[in-house]
């Protein structure tokens, strides 16, 4: 009779208790699945538009720093056109008036005072007057564009000399009666721009940095890049900016390569005069924190509700399999002759009511068992009356046959003799 | 009770495979050990040495803990070629991260002590113009780059300034270290410039503070010097204490106006003093130094201006009976009253 294992083996038995264990498992993780993957992805969603709306603020509020440090320069300049009656003062006045205003802010490199038919009345400057370098940016196209008497900012150039960015600003200088009398220029150093940019906090290891209408960058917290004269038209913001017309500013903040090479959440916001940009970035991994703290909690939970399911799951099929497997050891035993086993199943259900029928089965079985000896030993002992008599027949028969043979003997014996008498008396 | 051995040792394994993996995702941590920089300072001279001080203060601000991720090696000399080549070879035998040199001689010594080893340096107070230090402002090239010392630029802002302070002077003494290179340029630009003022420069060359009291004596000797003023000029000679002192002594005796040198100690009695300062010069070196140590290439970081400081020593001026205008008074940083 083959063993148990042996019969496992030959038929590739798979244990009920695991196969239940591992279909409870099953749907738990795919239940916990999709209700994590669907929390996340609305987690994504919430989080991304609160991204979009932070940039957006952020990126106004980086612009109105920068715009706030171009017209700080212009209120200064208009003060002191205003105040001071620069365009009737002597020069000795105005140069005195001009260098107050050096000495007031250090960005103004040069400050030239300009009549209204665009001569040169006044000039100070923090270099030696024979490196000043503002003449070459006093032409007819500077003369062009303040000529209608409105505040001008220059696009942004690079000093030959220090590589650093520089601007021209000029500020209409009128009388009492309004009329035009003359133009107070000035010439910017926008390094002093690099500390406000580079202060801007845009979270941990978010940066800011201001580029101009061409996509030069013109601050930014790592200054030799802005030393370098870099172009940032491939940024996929800057290159917003400079096709944009307006002062839109964008409402997406899709994941795009960020100034440092890393993928960046960005946004920008122009100022409009300048004709800058701030553009705000967010490195992709801090902009998503949330959501990855978000799916790393997912995660945990799905691992402890997988551990509960594989702790449930184990519980349950035993609990289930366990009357079984006792079922079919009480039947491989009762197989093997044990008709006293015990069936230990108390269960209130199906496999209760098999245990139940199992155990039926098992009182018929030792009736019937007990019926068939009762007609056994009835048999044996009739076929033993059938023995005996038969016996006693066959030993009468034995006794008649040797009778018979005697006398039959006794007749060859005879005629042996007579046909020896025979022979002799020839 | 029969017990199925196989179930049983399929469900142990599941459960330590999920066992191992909340370990790994629970605790789950990695060590780094945090790298040490060693930086070499080189200090040429002595009136500049505290560019370290802002090198240092700005490197903590940047998070370098003295000592703990990063360790200085600071050597003062005083304009000594010998030691600044022995203190070179010995951050190259060191292998420092980096070495910062000052001023210009020091920087130019680091160059070639660093010629195809690789460490990176970084200047300050250096002169890039005609020296061969960089290729370019915005492309230094090499392993080098650092903070840029404007001297003719400045050397002209102090002749102009002294200029407007004491209009009267038809001569200035120009004294300098003799044979020290970046001076022919400052003189150059200043002739022209002194000729269309109608301004005679006088140049007084000496190699120490007895020397230079020799010539400023014989001068005194042979003309008038009553309507003369004297110029510092950018090289180390006039940052000496002890030149310093001989000057201060002989422009006190004869009312002579100084401009132009250092006014730290007051023993010049210069009348203002126009230059990046130092510990500002520091900070812009720390931040190139910054960049380096984090991986960017030395060559490829822009060389950086200082913006100078404009001090008048008004106490001297009035004492001299000079005119100074509110127009100067309003562009100083600090004035001396």
């Amino acid at each position: 009779m083959p063993t148990q294992n042996e019969a496992k083996k030959g038929r590739n038995f798979r244990s009920l208790t695991v196969t239940l264990a591992l279909a409870f498992l099953a749907l738990s993780t795919v239940v916990l699945l999709i209700a994590s993957g669907l929390e996340l992805y609305f987690n994504f969603q919430t989080q991304q538009q609160v991204i979009v709306s932070q940039q957006q603020l952020i990126a106004q509020d980086a612009a109105n720093t920068v715009k706030s440090f171009v017209q700080d320069k212009f209120s200064m300049m208009e003060s002191t056109a205003s105040i001071s009656s620069m365009a009737i003062e002597n020069q000795e006045q105005q140069k005195n008036v001009l260098d107050k205003l050096l000495g007031r802010e250090p960005s103004f490199r040069q400050l030239v005072l300009l009549d209204a038919q665009n001569r040169k009345l006044a000039e100070v400057s923090r270099l030696s007057q024979s490196a000043s370098r503002i003449d070459s940016r006093l032409d007819s196209n500077l003369f062009a564009q303040i000529q209608d008497g409105e505040k001008y900012v220059s696009s942004v150039y690079i000093d030959n000399i220090t590589s650093e960015p520089m601007m021209i600003m000029t500020v209409p200088v009128k009388d009492i009666f309004g009329d035009l009398k003359g133009t107070l220029v000035a010439e910017v150093n926008l390094k002093f721009m690099w500390d406000l940019v580079g202060r801007i906090k845009i979270g941990d290891k978010g940066v800011a940095y201001v580029v101009d209408r061409q996509g030069d960058l013109i601050a930014f917290g790592d200054i030799s890049r802005v030393l370098r004269g870099e172009n940032l038209i491939h940024l996929e913001k800057v290159n917003d900016f400079v096709s944009s017309k307006g002062l839109i500013i964008t409402g997406e903040s899709g994941t795009s390569k960020g100034i440092q090479g890393n993928s960046v959440i960005a946004n920008y916001a122009p100022l409009g005069m300048p004709d800058w940009a701030v553009v705000v970035e967010l490195p992709v991994e801090e902009a998503y924190q949330a959501v990855a703290q978000g799916v790393v909690m997912s995660a945990l939970i799905m691992l402890l509700g997988i551990f509960l399911a594989v702790v449930a799951g184990i519980y349950l099929s035993r609990r289930i399999t366990r009357p079984i497997i006792g079922l079919r050891d009480a039947a491989i035993k009762i197989g093997q002759g044990a008709l006293d086993t015990q069936i230990e199943v108390k269960s209130r259900n199906e496999i209760g009511d098999l245990a139940s029928a199992f155990r039926q089965m098992m009182d018929d079985l030792k009736k019937s068992r007990a019926k068939l000896e009762h007609h056994q030993q009835e048999l044996e002992k009739n076929v033993d009356e059938r023995t005996k008599e038969l016996q006693a027949k066959v030993e009468e028969l034995q006794k008649f046959n040797r009778l018979a043979v005697g006398r039959e003997l006794r007749m060859i014996e005879l005629k042996k003799r007579i046909r020896e008498l025979e022979s002799k008396r020839r | 009770m029969v017990r199925d051995k196989r179930m049983g040792f399929g469900l142990q394994a599941v459960l330590a495979s999920l066992l191992v993996a909340v370990i790994f995702l629970g605790g789950c941590t990695t060590t780094q050990n945090e790298k040490v920089y060693h930086v070499g300072v080189l200090s040429g001279l002595s009136f500049v040495a505290d560019i370290t001080d802002g090198l240092k203060a700005k490197m903590t601000e940047l998070g370098y803990t003295e000592g703990k991720n990063i360790v200085y090696d600071v050597q003062e000399t005083n304009v000594d070629p010998a030691a600044y080549r022995q203190v070179l070879n010995k951050f190259v035998a060191n292998k420092v991260d980096l070495i910062l040199a000052f001023p210009t001689e020091v920087a130019l010594e680091a160059k070639a002590a660093t010629q195809g080893i690789g460490i990176p340096v970084v200047f300050a107070n250096a002169v890039i113009e005609n020296t061969g230090l960089v290729n370019s402002v915005r492309e230094p090239g090499g392993n080098i780059t650092g903070v840029r010392f404007s001297t003719s630029d400045l050397a002209l802002r102090r002749f102009e300034i002294l200029h407007e302070l004491a209009p009267h002077a038809k001569q200035m003494w120009i004294p300098y270290q003799r044979g020290y290179p970046i001076v022919a340029s400052q003189l150059g630009a200043l002739q022209p410039v002194a000729a269309s003022a109608g301004v005679t420069m006088i140049e007084v060359p000496a190699d120490n503070a007895t020397e230079l009291e020799t010539n400023l004596q014989t001068r005194v000797k042979s003309s008038d010097i009553s309507s003369d003023a004297i110029l510092c000029i950018v090289e180390p000679l006039m940052t000496m204490p002890d030149t310093l002192a001989v000057l201060g002594k002989f422009a006190a005796e004869h009312k002579l106006p100084i401009g132009g040198c250092p006014i730290s100690n007051n023993s010049s009695g210069s009348i203002f003093m126009t230059a990046p300062d130092n510990v500002d010069v520091g900070k812009l070196a720390a931040s190139i130094a910054d960049k380096i140590l984090k991986g960017t290439p030395a060559g490829t970081i822009p060389v950086v201006t200082p913006e100078s400081r404009l001090r008048i020593n008004y106490k001297v001026i009035q004492e001299l009976g000079l005119n100074v205008s509110e127009g100067l008074l309003n562009r100083a940083d600090e004035i001396i009253r």
